[in-house]
């Protein structure tokens, strides 16, 4: 009986002692003390140099417009017999009351994940620097590749809430989101890449994708099974953009559990501050413990380069916060984490939201191939304060376009950017 | 000329390496950039003979300038009518070292025959005019209307249209220059960019079909024949020029004008009615003479299109061109002025009764790409074109033998036009091939070409009882490509060196790709396999390596095998293991971009 108590204090200590508090910084010297909190991804990264300032939490809240939907019309939304459809769904978050113990919790976390708040009828990151190199781990990367995207945008269809129509454009083809990657302004021999990208809907339909390649002065129909694959040989590939961006039904989905873990959620620095020194294939900012659900996925395509992710996805926020991607033999492949900045005002910039938007830069780092890259927004070249711009269709301004509205997310449009 | 044109290419690579300017230079709307790059090429016909035939200095600069943006110039002026505007400039600079080194060996013809020649002697003034190329090679305005879907790309340019990679069918718009370095560097620099108003009317929806938009152009008259270039320009086409033949023999040289002078006692140095070989047929370049149009329509099917499933992409095309002699066809590029009143008209003028000729054909084309994922996870893709009276060398339509042209009689001839009917089917596959790459894919690209030539008639000699190559009698009847010869062209007496080179019903070709990313994209292989089964199965095997130094400095390693599996020449028009027997090349290639 005693010996048994004795065990519970020292857990209990213990416990204690694996835990952070706001101050702390978090090295490979005493990553033990995160353990708990962090996934092997994160912890791999803290090992290699990455160090994590804590601070203490702060609510994200959603946007209105996204609550007042949830309220409205959540009820009605069931998953369809083969989990792969939401049936009655209109706006807002499909499943806010998620049980753990209902067997539909993981894909209900998916569907959530996938018509999350972050982003609800459009997006626009532009001009901003992607490279990508090999890790020495002691000396600052020496980037091998280096991309300046002109501009990333992306259409929703359904489930609007801001920029009419709404809830949904009309779409006799059922699409979820168009997507343009265009174009690559630098290096030269990229220059003028763009990618078109449809997502459906309808789960049985894949997604339908064109690349524009310069050197060939056309647009070529790309596989969705180049989906998982990494861009033009760098570390992140299309599905792992946002954490996340495969199609739920491409996947099994088993929820691991709930778990309190750090995440970036409030960047101190707008501009992405990278690590020190070797640990330059991160951002060094602030961290804090949230509420997450810990999902794993196993895809179905059999062309699929990983053999599973796990997602650490806020129960707050619903974005991803880290990804821990497996090879097929299940090691540790790459590491794709997240580092949001939840604010309703770039620095600098004349766009005051509503809400806070979650603006974010991300890393993917290869730990098997020690390759890294670093996807910041803004960009160290970016003068213009403007690089982000969320739900403003026609509004959001570049200079490849002329906002986010259909014309551009066109076969058309891709040819006329292109050169 | 050359001398500015030599100080222009200076004058730019010092800008671009005193600039050291490694970023991306951009200031507000404008955006520089470029690259220069030197290439040097390695022939070995042999295991004991190689040599240096191409260093090649280029310097590319790239101007993008934003003029208007919603509708504002900048975001001061309105100016109506106009939603966007965009300048593009694009400016190559070339300096070909070997023209000054003339470096090499003697090199042979694609009968096997060494020419007698080296490129130290093509004359100075020759040489001098081909080492340097300045050129604003794109020069165009782009501009979307505010209130229409519609936008135009008015300039200097080049138009792809088509599913292909590396051989052309519906990509007909801008001819090659194939003197650069024949047709073995991407389309990209062989095009030549030409004046065109291009327009793109997007329509997005009609019935069950999405994306859908119409494209349209036409050149008011700046349309050229590809360029070709003879031997012994070291990546010419592997003949010596027919008309003018640089080797100068004792006895005055064998090429057509030079045979012709002989014969007729009077100097002839032109074709008929001052057309010129590979540059100008008989026609004026301006809007009347020399328009060029071509309209294509495309979209992709939705899920209520009948037939065809959901997810195609198509296009239907249309041209209306004159005949560039660059997509592969055995075509005819002259024609013999058989009318003995003209031919001798002409040769009193000083011309040879011979027309570089560009006709126009009327083209209708298809194309369309498919990704089907549940089984392949493949993207399929198909083109196809229908070419109305494409020109043909015709060995029944000569000159007769007791004319006063008979010395002609077995070398030139007349044209008869025919349909063609080319085609295209290929794929592209991504696949994952870990023992050789685990972190990568390779997309894997396959492509089957055929060129079906319609009512082709059967080749024989003037004699019935010989056969062909006629060396007996000369040549009777049927098509003949641009390699026949009776020999008397090439030793001055009939019966020696005669070819054939057959104008077949089908011509087919195979090509294989496959390509990867080793070290996060630092290193990228390409290896391609062509195989022409038709002309006794002559191949190319090519292996190029891009690698990435820094994302400013790339070294690329090439190596390219023709293979001829036989002991004698194998004429095919493809371009590969036969037009270019002998000349297996190694090349490096360093580029600095910013």
């Amino acid at each position: 009986m005693r010996a048994g108590i004795a065990t519970i204090v020292l857990c209990t200590a213990l416990t204690a002692l694996a835990d952070v508090e706001p101050g702390d910084v978090i090295t490979k010297e005493n990553v033990a003390k995160a353990a708990d909190l962090i996934g092997p991804g994160v912890r791999w990264c803290v090992e290699h140099g990455m160090k994590l300032h804590i601070v203490a939490p702060r609510r994200v809240e959603w946007p209105r417009r996204y609550r007042e939907a949830t309220e409205k019309y959540s009820a009605q939304v069931r998953l369809s017999p083969d989990r792969n459809r939401l049936e009655n769904y209109v706006a807002g978050m499909p499943f806010p009351n998620i049980d753990v113990n209902d067997p539909d919790a993981a894909i209900k976390i998916m569907w959530n994940y996938q018509y999350k708040p972050l982003i609800t009828d459009d997006v626009l990151m532009r001009d901003f620097q992607v490279p990508s190199g090999p890790l020495t781990y002691t000396a600052p990367m020496v980037p091998d590749r280096e991309f300046t995207i002109g501009d990333m945008r992306r259409l929703y269809y359904n489930g609007r809430l801001f920029v009419d129509p709404k809830p949904e454009m009309p779409n006799p083809d059922g699409i979820r989101y168009k997507e343009l990657l265009a174009p690559v302004v630098a290096p030269y021999d990229m220059k003028g890449v763009g990618g078109l990208y449809f997502r459906y809907i309808d789960a049985s339909r894949q997604d339908d994708s064109w690349l524009y390649v310069p050197a060939v002065r056309r647009v070529r129909r790309m596989s969705t099974a180049q989906r998982s694959d990494a861009l033009f040989g760098q570390d992140a590939d299309q599905d792992s953009f946002w954490g996340y961006s495969g199609h739920i039904a491409w996947s099994e989905w088993k929820l691991l559990g709930v778990k309190e873990m750090l995440g970036v959620l409030h960047r101190e620095h707008f501009r992405p501050q990278r690590c020190e020194g070797g640990a330059d294939f991160a951002f060094c900012d602030n961290w804090e413990k949230r509420k997450v659900y810990v999902i794993e996925g196993i895809t179905k395509l059999p062309q699929y380069a990983y053999g599973k992710r796990v997602l650490y996805i806020d129960a707050e926020a619903w974005v991803v916060l880290a990804s821990d991607i497996y090879d097929k033999r299940g090691e540790l492949w790459k590491v794709w984490i997240e580092y949001f900045s939840f604010r309703k005002q770039a620095p600098g910039s004349d766009l005051v939201y509503e809400d806070e938007m979650g603006f974010t830069s991300a890393t993917m780092i290869d730990t098997q191939m020690n390759h890294a890259t670093v996807i910041m927004i803004p960009g160290p070249a970016s003068p213009d304060p403007n690089t982000w711009y969320f739900n403003q269709g026609p509004n959001a301004r570049s200079p490849y376009a002329p906002g986010n509205i259909e014309e551009v997310f066109t076969i058309s449009h891709l040819i006329n950017v292109a050169h | 000329m050359a001398r500015t044109s030599q100080r222009a290419f200076l004058l730019c690579a010092a800008l671009f390496w005193a600039g050291r300017v490694w970023a991306l230079p951009r200031y507000g709307p404008l955006e520089i950039s470029g690259n220069a790059s030197a290439q040097q090429l390695f022939r070995s016909p042999d295991v004991e003979t190689w040599g240096l035939v191409q260093q090649r200095n280029t310097f590319k600069l790239r101007v993008d300038y934003n003029l208007l943006e919603r509708g504002r110039l900048a975001d001061l002026l309105e100016i109506p009518g106009i939603e966007r505007a965009k300048l593009f400039l694009l400016y190559r600079g070339v300096y070909d070292s070997v023209y000054d080194l003339t470096p090499g060996f003697e090199q042979n013809d694609i009968y096997g025959l060494p020419i007698g020649l080296r490129l130290s002697d093509l004359p100075a003034r020759t040489r001098q005019g081909l080492r340097f190329e300045n050129r604003l090679r794109e020069a165009y305005l782009d501009l979307k209307l505010r209130h229409l879907p519609l936008s135009f790309r008015l300039g200097r340019q080049q138009i792809v249209w088509g599913e292909t990679d590396n051989f052309r069918m519906l990509d007909r718009v801008n001819p090659l220059d194939l003197s650069w370095h024949l047709q073995q560097e991407t389309w990209d620099e062989l095009r030549i960019p030409l004046w065109i108003i291009k327009g793109l009317w997007d329509i997005d929806r009609v019935g069950p079909l999405n994306n859908a938009f119409v494209e349209f152009y036409w050149n008011p008259g700046d349309w050229y024949p590809a360029k070709k270039a003879f031997l012994p320009r070291p990546w010419s086409a592997p003949i010596v020029n027919p008309l003018t033949d640089s080797r100068s023999p004792p006895d005055g040289g064998r090429g057509l004008f030079q045979i012709l002078s002989r014969f007729y006692q009077r100097p002839i140095t032109k074709l008929y009615r001052g057309t010129r070989l590979f540059q100008q047929g008989d026609y004026v370049r301006d809007p009347g003479d020399n328009s060029q149009v071509g309209v294509r329509f495309s979209a992709v099917t939705g899920s209520e299109t009948p037939i065809l499933p959901e997810g195609l992409q198509f296009t239907l095309n249309y041209f209306y061109q004159r005949w560039p002699g660059d997509d592969g066809t055995n075509a005819a590029s002259f024609r013999a002025v058989l009318d003995p009143r003209e031919a001798r008209a002409a040769v009193l003028r000083g011309e040879a009764p011979l027309e570089f000729i560009a006709p126009y054909v009327h083209a209708v084309g298809l194309s369309a790409n498919y990704a089907e994922e549940e089984y392949t996870q493949t993207v399929y893709r198909v083109e196809t074109i229908y070419e109305f009276g494409v020109p043909f060398l015709d060995a029944s339509k000569s000159f007769s033998l007791t004319s006063p042209f008979a010395i002609l009689a077995n070398d030139v001839y007349g044209v008869s036009k025919r349909d063609m009917w080319k085609g295209m089917i290929g794929f592209d596959r991504p696949t994952w091939i870990r023992p050789l790459n685990r972190k990568a894919t390779f997309l894997i690209l396959g492509q089957f070409f055929w060129h079906y030539l319609l009512d082709n008639p059967d080749i024989a000699c003037r004699d019935p009882q010989e056969r062909p190559p006629c060396a007996r009698s000369g040549q009777g009847k049927g098509f003949r490509g641009q390699f026949s010869t009776s020999g008397v062209a090439t030793t001055g007496s009939p019966g020696q060196l005669a070819y054939i080179d057959k104008v077949r019903d089908w011509e087919l070709l195979l090509t294989l790709t496959a390509t990867t990313f080793y070290k996060g994209g630092k290193i990228v292989p390409f290896v391609v396999y062509l195989l022409d089964p038709v002309n006794s199965y002559n191949q190319e095997v090519m292996l190029l390596l891009d690698y990435f130094i820094t994302n400013h400095a790339i070294l690329s390693f090439s190596q390219r095998f023709f293979i001829n599996t036989t002991d004698h020449p194998v004429f095919e028009s493809w371009g590969v293991g036969g037009l270019n027997r002998g000349r297996t090349e190694t090349g490096i290639k360093f580029t600095l971009q910013f």
